[in-house]
């Protein structure tokens, strides 16, 4: 039975890049715990867990398994699911689609990625790649990065100082937020010297490594409205990958972001996102690539958003709110990092941002989680029904 | 209302021991178009909706090694998503896609390549890696403690479990996709070598082996439309068990007990040996197949060895438990729980062929993961 | 005599490696891989798009469609883009850290495959969008039908 569905708890770590102090169960349980007293809650409470992480990138298989004891969850139904980058965003589409049938009143949805536990994962099979032939090249997000940051500037004019600028801004947003990883008080200066990896793209401008958790308990209508006097509705969900369709040779700017922004927007009846949208999270893991999503999400034009920069028009308080937590520059626990989206995205619209909170009413928020050459899942939040 | 789920067609490869000549995409390719050619459905509106996959990447190779597969499932922008789980639960995922309203149809993928790598080396990093993996635990030591706390507790003798194993290699004679279907006696598999005591190498499921299926669910209303021989999921449940083996009573298993009254409680099940008629479950090693008998309410807690004596669950008995020769003639993991649904497809259908239990209207299918049986799930199907 | 106690680390972290080995397939791409032995750059095409995939694809990945022509891509191609690591990075074939001297290119053979290659122009700032590229190849006997068969990429006069 099609459910209407909301969010009506959230939980995370405090990302940082190493948590010596924990293991990989215990980081989880953390982020559960929040989560539960969030809801006001118990795990009794929950019944179909729906988790998962990189694994690989951690060096575990399965590692459900194990974290499950560690949250008191023994006894309940649920599964792992994963696909690297986008994982976060599977899961979260999958505790929907599982909260949607009515068949269970609380759904955990439960994500994490403790990167301080595998050296050099990623150095393995390039990244993901075909084994076969991508294996020979170093590749990673920077390179990939630094192809498609290439071809925008080459197209669209901006310069490095505009990347640089796009980081500067993360960061402030990072500063007011306590949760986020990275909060270091940029300056242009500072970002436009530091340590070049791969023209363009230097050592701040990519997302760091991160050990870190997030959870949310989606509950179906009616059950919601019991819960909690402040539901976060789940207004629709879509996963749009590309499953190795386009290497980064073939088309450096491949990003399915702006067909399922469009398809989502359709179903919805939005035609204005800039201004029926009032949050948006958007996970961008490096900052060039903020300039290419805010375009994608329909904000802007094509090869204008550096403009926006110039402008100064971006941040917490400014006309365009865009990833006012930080964003994946600031932390990303990869696996976790769309499920963290989705609890910022949440918090905006509940008005439990804190420091970080966008000023006015929120009525929608958009929250995505990327992977690969350019897969996304678009998560779209709504205050009232 | 999406009414019920139907599973409209299934496909699935021979599994070898080693598929040398083919790439996994090819297995993946081969009963993704199987499916897609039996129901004439498509990448496209109006075709197939969505796509659930199952794989483990540790075993595949490259880290993000199905992101790079997907585009032969027809990923390419599409809804696709990847269970790290037992095929079984990928069945149950793509269920819930369709009762939640948000797809009409669901293809299922499941593929393995177990001659990749070591099976028992991947099987090891399963352990948590601070108490069980430091002390070389894996599946199989913790099948073995399984197997030897069973038939301590319950008195099950050796032949009781030897028996499970003649009887799947003879069933499996019947199967055309089937990997072993040696002739073996009592004798035979009893004076095979010790693997991890009790369990003896015939009393395991061979390995490597290779191979992939598929499937396609739709919504009640057209599942009709596409074929007029639909089966329809009536139930599921998954449960998880402990995973440390010391907090476990592992003569026990609890969580697959849960699984299946959960699947039986949706699907208004009250008295599982009665009403179904066939059953294809997982079982790893022979004592599993005794053990998950009891779990799922086959006959009572320590009943599993008399149940095997009793002859009930040969070909021919009351219910038959795997008529295909199940995982015991060679599946791969992963595959194996998407297998023992597509089994009870074709044996609802009537398309069982020389393994065809007659006239069967309701099976029951199982799939398994994680050490000594931790994570389980249960499906209830009819035609 | 001291009497001082050894002070227990607060929190324990362990090592733990492993080599796996994996023993992968090629399958249809076989096809590929003896094709470089042999110092030829075979691609997959779309029937329908006509499209030539590198690495090969066992369908199209638009059109569903099972890719079974191969064509000759030729040995030449046009750079598309081209970007150097400045700073050390994994090696994934031996698991270690190390500088890369030479950039990474793509170029569109004449097949219409793109590909990525090793280039043997250090200097990034020489390469230009369009210019004309061509394979070299290793050696007879080092050939094994790997991925870099083709050493790098040089620039060629026109």
């Amino acid at each position: 039975m099609a459910e209407r569905i909301a969010i009506v708890g959230v939980g995370q770590t405090h990302h940082k890049s190493k948590r010596p102090d924990v293991t990989t169960a215990e980081l989880c349980a953390e982020a559960v715990e929040r989560c539960l007293e969030d809801a006001q809650m118990t795990m009794k409470d929950i019944d179909n867990i729906v988790m998962g992480s990189f694994e690989v990138a951690d060096g575990y298989y399965s590692p459900d398994k194990w974290i499950i004891p560690e949250l008191g969850a023994v006894g309940k139904s649920g599964f792992e699911l994963q696909n690297v980058g986008t994982t976060g965003g599977v899961i979260a589409a999958a505790s929907f689609n599982i909260a949607a049938t009515g068949l269970f009143d609380a759904v955990l949805c439960l994500a994490w990625q403790k990167m301080d536990e595998a050296a050099g994962a990623f150095g393995r099979g390039g990244g993901g790649a075909n084994e076969y032939w991508t294996g020979q090249f170093p590749m990673s997000p920077i390179t990939n990065f630094a192809r498609r940051t290439y071809a925008y500037m080459d197209r669209s004019g901006c310069t490095e100082e505009h990347i640089s600028m796009v980081r500067v801004k993360q960061d402030q947003c990072a500063m007011k937020n306590e949760y986020a990883q990275l909060r270091l008080g940029l300056t242009l200066e500072k970002v436009m010297n530091d340590v070049l990896l791969a023209w363009p793209i230097r050592r701040l401008h990519m997302c760091p490594t991160t050990a870190g958790a997030a959870a949310c308990i989606v509950c179906p209508e009616e059950k919601a409205k019991k819960v909690t006097k402040k539901p976060v509705w789940v207004e629709d969900w879509l996963t749009c990958h590309q499953g190795g369709a386009l290497t980064m040779a073939e088309d450096p700017t491949s990003s399915t972001l702006r067909y399922a922004c469009d398809a989502v927007y359709k179903r919805r009846g939005i035609t204005n996102p800039k201004k029926e949208i009032q949050a948006w999270e958007v996970y961008e893991p490096a900052s060039p690539a903020e300039l290419r999503w805010i375009e994608e999400v329909g904000i802007c034009e094509d090869y204008t958003a550096w403009k926006l920069f110039e402008q100064n028009k971006v941040g917490i308080d400014k006309e365009i709110p865009f990833n006012p937590s930080g964003g994946v520059t600031a932390t990303n626990p990869i696996g976790a990092t769309p499920v963290v989206r989705l609890v910022e995205a949440a918090l905006q619209v509940r008005g439990d941002a804190g420091e970080h909170q966008i000023p006015g009413k929120i009525d929608r928020a958009l929250a995505t989680g990327y992977g690969g050459q350019g897969e996304n899942v678009i998560m779209l939040l709504k205050k009232t029904l | 209302m999406a009414g019920r789920v139907g599973i409209v067609a299934v496909a699935q490869t021979k599994f070898e021991e080693k598929k040398l000549d083919n790439h996994v995409a090819e297995l993946m390719y081969d009963v993704t178009r199987d499916v897609m050619g039996q129901t004439g459905l498509e990448f496209k509106e109006g075709g197939i909706d969505s796509t659930v996959a199952a794989s483990y990447d540790l075993l595949s190779g490259p880290a993000g090694a199905y992101m790079f597969l997907g585009y032969v499932v027809g990923a390419y922008r599409r809804e696709d998503e990847r269970v790290l789980e037992d095929g079984s639960t990928a069945v149950y995922y793509g269920t819930m896609q369709i009762l939640s309203g948000h797809c009409d149809t669901v293809l299922l993928v499941a593929y393995t390549k177990e001659s990749a790598m070591n099976k028992n080396l991947y099987e090891w990093v399963g352990m948590d890696q601070i108490y069980q993996r430091r002390v070389g635990l894996d599946f199989v030591s913790a099948a073995g403690l399984q197997a030897m706390r069973y038939t301590t507790k319950y008195g099950i003798t050796p032949e009781q479990c030897a028996k499970v194993v003649v009887k799947a290699r003879k069933n499996a004679r019947n199967n055309p996709n089937a990997m072993c279907c040696d002739s073996l006696t009592v004798d035979d598999v009893l004076r095979s070598t010790m693997l991890c005591d009790p369990i003896r190498v015939q009393e395991a499921k061979p390995t490597p082996v290779d191979g992939a299926c598929a499937m396609i669910l739709a919504s009640e209303e057209r599942a009709k439309k596409i074929t007029d021989k639909p089966v329809w999921i009536t139930g599921l449940g998954t449960c998880y068990d402990q995973h440390e083996l010391g907090w476990r009573e592992l003569a026990d298993c609890e969580a697959l007990t849960t699984a299946a009254q959960r699947a039986y409680k949706m699907a208004g099940i009250k008295d599982p040996m009665k009403e179904f008629d066939v059953a294809e479950i997982s079982e790893q090693y022979s004592y599993q197949e005794l053990l998950w008998s009891e779990g799922l309410g086959f006959c009572s807690k320590g009943e599993g060895g008399k149940l095997i004596d009793s002859g009930k669950t040969d070909m021919g008995g009351q219910l038959p438990i795997n008529p295909s020769g199940g995982m015991l003639s060679g599946l791969p993991v992963c595959v194996s729980g998407m297998q023992r649904v597509a089994e009870c497809v074709l044996q609802l259908r009537g398309e069982g062929g020389a393994r065809q239990v007659s006239g069967a209207k309701k099976a029951v299918a199982h799939g398994v993961d994680g050490p000594a049986g931790q994570l389980h799930c249960v499906i209830t199907l009819e035609n | 005599m001291s009497t001082e106690q050894k002070q227990e680390p607060e929190f324990i972290q362990f090592r733990y490696p492993r080599q796996v080995t994996y023993h992968h397939a090629l399958g249809y791409q076989s096809k590929f891989a003896n094709g470089l032995k042999q110092c030829r750059i075979l691609a997959t095409k779309c029937p329908v798009c006509g499209r030539c995939t590198i690495p090969p694809r066992i369908v199209c990945p638009f059109h569903h469609v099972k890719q079974t022509e191969w064509v000759d891509q030729g040995q030449r191609g046009r750079l598309i883009s081209a970007f150097k690591i400045n700073f050390p990075m994994f090696n994934s074939r031996t698991g270690e850290l190390q500088n890369w001297e030479n950039p990474i290119i793509a170029v569109e053979l004449e097949g219409g495959a793109r590909m990525d290659g090793w280039c043997m122009e250090t200097d990034a700032s020489k390469l230009k969008t369009g210019m004309l590229m061509e394979a070299v190849w290793r050696p007879e006997e080092e050939r094994q039908g790997r991925a870099d068969d083709i050493l790098y990429w040089k620039p060629v006069e026109e």
